[in-house]
């Protein structure tokens, strides 16, 4: 897969719904449409929110969280 | 007897307080809504043979609750028993399957009730206290698996998703989301009743309300309320006989679409809006008024759509025109609704119905209340129920 896709939806949280998101606040969650046409839900990173836009041309980043999780996000693609 | 138009008849309301209401757990309410449907139909404990619980997510052992409501109320040789979740969609799922056994002669009179009690008190116990951290309906906010790690938590998240797309397909905006908050709020100054009763709401207010999950602001999202609501369901002909002008089913339906809603983006009501108005003879421009499953804004808007009160993508602009408030063509959620009044999930609509087609809607009176249209709505547009009423028998 080439990681690339598209911003399907997204949305921006603002309210706190668990302590361990209580310093990312707000942060976007999206949906992205990959190139091969499977959606997934993950994280824009690299973006000023006022940016986001759905149809918006993003590739993916790995998140490496933890030695055991690495999480894929998403940022915009460079033009 | 035959399941048609106009064979059945709500015969009694009951609604306890709403909102921050603290005396008991959601089994008290539903017991004390029942008490009050009885009394407002000029019934007995003992007349009742049927019990249909659609219990909220404060439930202990939700899944058989309707045995816990009887034990509670001490009722004896019931016929009908049930406990049902279709989310919102429930109220008139529940009414529905009432009227449908009664027409079977199954049973005779029915009680159909709601309730939740998820808000705690300010000064409880840390553990049961619901703080901060996902606002007044802690519950509603669950999260599991990848969704959580990327902070994709509760229903607030997934229907701004859908919210999102219908501004992205049809071009809404939060000005329609708001004329839908702002029209609701002038229904529930109104109605003493309502939570919200005192608080008007401008479009101004609406825009500068905190943020919940864009593109939702506070006042997209409806309350959270402790309380419960029943209705007693009879046969027409002996509603008749019973105290309070019984309000007839002239139409329900059910419908479930499946599918993606991000996709789709429509509710279940494109699957009843033929069924239900088949089976009460009418079209939408018959309809008085309507009382919509209002979860969000959104809801409201979409449903309108589906319903074919205007066309896909235009409940926007719909309700931007004011045909759904005070003095608007379609009056809508005259109570206030879930946003404004108190959320009640599926029986908040039905409640108010009963109230406009009875006459006794005070300052907010329809003058025209003949014929009205109810929907219900669960899980992520996933349910779907319609119930046309009517003060007339046929």
């Amino acid at each position: 897969m080439t990681g690339r896709g598209t911003v399907f939806s997204y949305t921006v949280v603002h309210q706190v719904y668990h302590p361990g998101f209580a310093d990312a606040v707000p942060y976007p969650v999206v949906i992205v449409e990959l190139e091969e046409g499977v959606r997934m839900l993950s994280n824009l990173v690299d973006t000023s929110l006022a940016d986001i836009t759905v149809g918006m041309a993003v590739e993916v980043v790995f998140d490496k969280i933890t030695p055991e999780v690495t999480l894929p996000r998403f940022r915009p693609t460079s033009p | 007897m035959e399941f048609r138009k106009g064979a059945t008849a709500i015969a009694g309301l009951g609604v306890t307080a709403q909102g921050k209401v603290y005396h008991a757990r959601a089994l008290g309410y539903a017991v004390e809504a029942i008490e009050a449907a009885l009394a407002d139909a000029g019934l007995n404990r003992s007349d009742v043979d049927g019990v249909l619980l659609n219990p909220g997510l404060s439930w202990r052992d939700g899944g058989m609750g309707s045995l816990h409501l009887q034990q509670a109320m001490g009722l004896t040789d019931l016929r009908l028993s049930a406990t049902m979740n279709l989310g919102g969609a429930t109220a008139i799922a529940m009414i529905q399957h009432a009227a449908l056994a009664i027409a079977a002669g199954l049973c005779s009179t029915v009680a159909c009730v709601f309730s939740d009690a998820l808000l705690a008190p300010p000064r409880a116990p840390a553990a049961r206290r619901n703080d901060g951290a996902g606002g007044s309906g802690a519950r509603y906010a669950f999260a599991s698996g990848l969704d959580a790690a990327y902070g994709h938590i509760g229903m607030n998240a997934r229907y701004a998703m859908v919210a999102r797309r219908h501004m992205h397909r049809y071009g809404t905006t939060n000005d329609h989301f708001g004329a839908v908050a702002v029209a609701q709020r002038q229904w529930a100054n109104r109605n003493p009743a309502a939570q919200l009763h005192d608080t008007p709401l401008t479009l101004d207010d609406y825009h500068r309300s905190r943020w919940i999950i864009e593109p939702f602001h506070l006042f997209d999202c409806c309350l959270v309320s402790n309380g419960g609501v029943a209705v007693i369901v009879t046969s027409a002909e002996r509603a008749r006989a019973l105290r309070r002008p019984p309000v007839y089913l002239w139409g329900t339906a059910q419908g479930h679409p499946g599918g993606d809603p991000l996709e789709t983006l429509r509710t279940g009501a494109v699957l009843t809006r033929e069924s239900a108005f088949r089976m009460a003879g009418l079209t939408t421009s018959d309809i008085d008024f309507c009382q919509l499953y209002d979860c969000y804004t959104l809801t409201v808007l979409m449903t309108l759509e589906d319903y074919g009160f205007c066309e896909a993508g235009g409940g926007g602009p719909f309700a931007a025109s004011g045909a759904t408030a005070p003095g608007g063509t379609l009056p809508t959620n005259t109570g206030g609704g879930q946003l404004s009044s108190f959320y009640m999930w599926g029986m908040t609509p039905v409640s108010e119905a009963i109230i406009q087609l009875r006459g006794d809607g005070g300052d907010r009176q329809l003058q025209k209340n003949e014929i009205g249209l109810v929907s219900g709505n669960g899980g992520l547009l996933s349910t779907h129920s319609t119930l046309i009423l009517s003060r007339l028998a046929s």
